[in-house]
């Protein structure tokens, strides 16, 4: 009984914390938000319509599990996943409605042109309480609606993007959200701007190589 | 084989028997009973009968004053002198208490010697009648004129006389002292001014064997000391039963010191109703001494209330005092400092995750 009463004391000291997820205070991390498809197109622009007008999107925030803690490289990451179950976890996944740039401009104005936008959605709440887990964050932007992409209230799994509709992605370094004591930054890694398949695999279910 | 033996002897536990204690209640034998089972007792608890009082000596029905009397009227003079010619029939009569019986042997004596004009010998036994203080007997009624005024002569001459000191003492303790038949004069040690001549000292004590002593009152200072000895167990339980008789507690030390000598027992337990309802009261005496009294309501706990306060029972140690507790307090102790710091090192975390690209 006291023992019962003492853990309800110290349950009730929960320790409240709150993290941020950031592209870097420049836009360092929205590099997946830049990529070009094999045809040198920007996946921004798929946003373009025909009346020279820009489709609104989303960023879809997911928290992806891992089984483990793998090293943050993108290497590092995909050989992991290949041995270990690495989803999103169903009931963390967050959309923001985003309207992003198209390419009209050079890198890297369309990178702060991104950040602005970005920074429309405001302080967004994600999550109110983080896994207790290692997990890695992704933020993936598309064309598809939130309601398209928010998982049903009876659906067993998170629907899954589709490819073609995708503007880009960003993830963190594994984390532990409870315990990290910094922003967690988002970024992409690459070497060339035609990246759209890291995009398909940032933004897979199974965070798998995507022909 | 006799290297075996003496190994075996050595390993062999001695046999230790346990203190035995006699329980007695003078009141209630079923008291006694239920006390003697009371259990885990480091002593044998054997419940004891009170003791019962050895009747008083037979009045002894004499008619040697009726014959010394027949023969002096027969003016058989030798008859009557033979029949009290003897000073230890004086001193019995004391000692018994008949100082009555002792005035009449001496004038008697005074009136037969008077007869066989032993002049010397009247007149000696006629101030020993004087010097014990002893009344005149209405027998001198029917004497010669000779003899009362040998007797009146001689008392006037005794109480001319000034009287003599003499101290008795003795080692026993509260011992009272009768001085020629009469009843307690004084409790050792004690002084008391006598007629100069022979006297019976009687001391007796409760637990000691009376002791009665003929001593010669003279000169300046007369000095007795007298040892008693111990009572035997009759004895001793017709002291005790006297004490009774006069309203002692069944506690009192010199009672319980008596029953102890009545019951040939070092150790004993006196238990009895106390004048509280409801209660039981209780003494233990070792070696007739008191060493613990108590009152409760519950005559095994009393018992156990006297061990220990008799010192024949370790109190039971209490809890805060044995070791094992405090291992159990510390072993709490730190069982709950580890669970404590488990869970604060534990405690649930929320972490709120915002977008603020």
């Amino acid at each position: 009984m006291r023992a019962a009463c003492l853990l309800l004391l110290l349950a009730g000291c929960a320790v409240q914390r709150e993290v941020a997820l950031t592209f870097g205070s420049e836009g360092e991390g929205l590099d997946g938000f830049m990529c070009k498809d094999p045809a040198g197109q920007f996946l921004l622009d798929r946003a373009k319509d025909g009346d020279g007008g820009v489709r609104g999107g989303s960023l879809v925030v997911d928290f992806v599990r891992l089984g483990g803690v793998p090293g943050c490289r993108t290497g590092q990451l995909m050989k992991w996943c290949s041995t270990h179950e690495c989803k999103p976890l169903r009931h963390t996944r967050a959309c923001v409605p985003l309207t992003l740039p198209t390419s009209m401009m050079k890198r890297e104005e369309l990178r702060a042109a991104v950040l602005s936008a970005m920074k429309q959605t405001g302080n967004t709440g994600v999550l109110a309480d983080a896994p207790d887990e290692f997990v890695i964050v992704r933020a993936v932007g598309s064309l598809e609606p939130c309601a398209t992409l928010m998982p049903a209230a009876d659906a067993a799994t998170l629907p899954d993007f589709d490819k073609s509709q995708l503007l880009g992605c960003a993830y963190s370094c594994p984390v532990l959200l409870d315990r990290v004591e910094q922003d967690v930054y988002l970024g992409f890694e690459t070497l060339t701007a035609q990246c759209e398949q890291g995009v398909r695999i940032c933004s897979d279910g199974q965070l798998q190589w995507q022909p | 084989m006799f290297p075996a033996i003496v190994v075996a002897l050595l390993l062999a536990e001695p046999a230790v028997a346990s203190p035995s204690l006699t329980v007695v209640s003078p009141t209630d034998d079923a008291l006694a009973t239920r006390a003697a089972q009371t259990p885990d007792l480091p002593v044998a608890l054997t419940v004891s009968a009170p003791p019962v009082a050895r009747p008083g000596p037979a009045p002894v029905v004499s008619d040697v004053l009726a014959r010394a009397r027949s023969a002096w009227v027969s003016a058989d003079f030798v008859t009557c002198l033979g029949l009290l010619n003897d000073d230890a029939r004086v001193m019995e009569a004391l000692q018994r208490g008949e100082r009555t019986t002792a005035s009449r042997t001496l004038a008697w004596r005074v009136a037969c010697k008077v007869g066989a004009r032993q002049g010397d010998g009247a007149k000696r036994d006629a101030e020993w009648l004087a010097t014990l203080q002893l009344p005149v007997p209405d027998d001198l009624g029917v004497m010669t004129p000779d003899v009362e005024v040998l007797l009146t002569s001689a008392r006037r001459a005794v109480d001319a006389q000034p009287r003599l000191p003499l101290v008795i003492r003795s080692p026993s303790r509260d011992a009272v002292v009768a001085i020629d038949g009469r009843p307690a004069a004084c409790i050792v040690p004690c002084r008391m001014e006598l007629n100069a001549g022979v006297h019976l000292v009687q001391v007796s004590a409760d637990g000691n064997s009376p002791v009665a002593r003929p001593v010669t009152v003279s000169g300046d200072l007369t000095e007795l000391d007298l040892v008693l000895p111990p009572a035997d167990p009759a004895l001793a339980a017709t002291q005790w039963h006297e004490r009774r008789a006069q309203g002692a507690s069944l506690d009192e030390g010199r009672s319980v010191l008596l029953l102890g000598i009545a019951l040939r027992t070092p150790r004993l337990l006196v238990l009895g109703p106390s004048e509280e309802a409801g209660l039981v009261r209780g003494a233990l005496a070792v070696d007739g001494v008191v060493q613990a009294r108590a009152e409760r309501d519950d005559v095994q706990a009393l018992v156990r209330d006297l061990l220990v306060r008799g010192r024949l029972m370790e109190p039971s140690v209490p809890l805060w005092k044995r070791w094992p507790f405090w291992l159990a307090v510390g072993a709490a102790v730190v069982a709950s400092g580890v669970t404590t710091a488990v869970l604060i090192a534990n405690r649930p975390v929320i972490t709120r995750v915002e977008l603020n690209p």
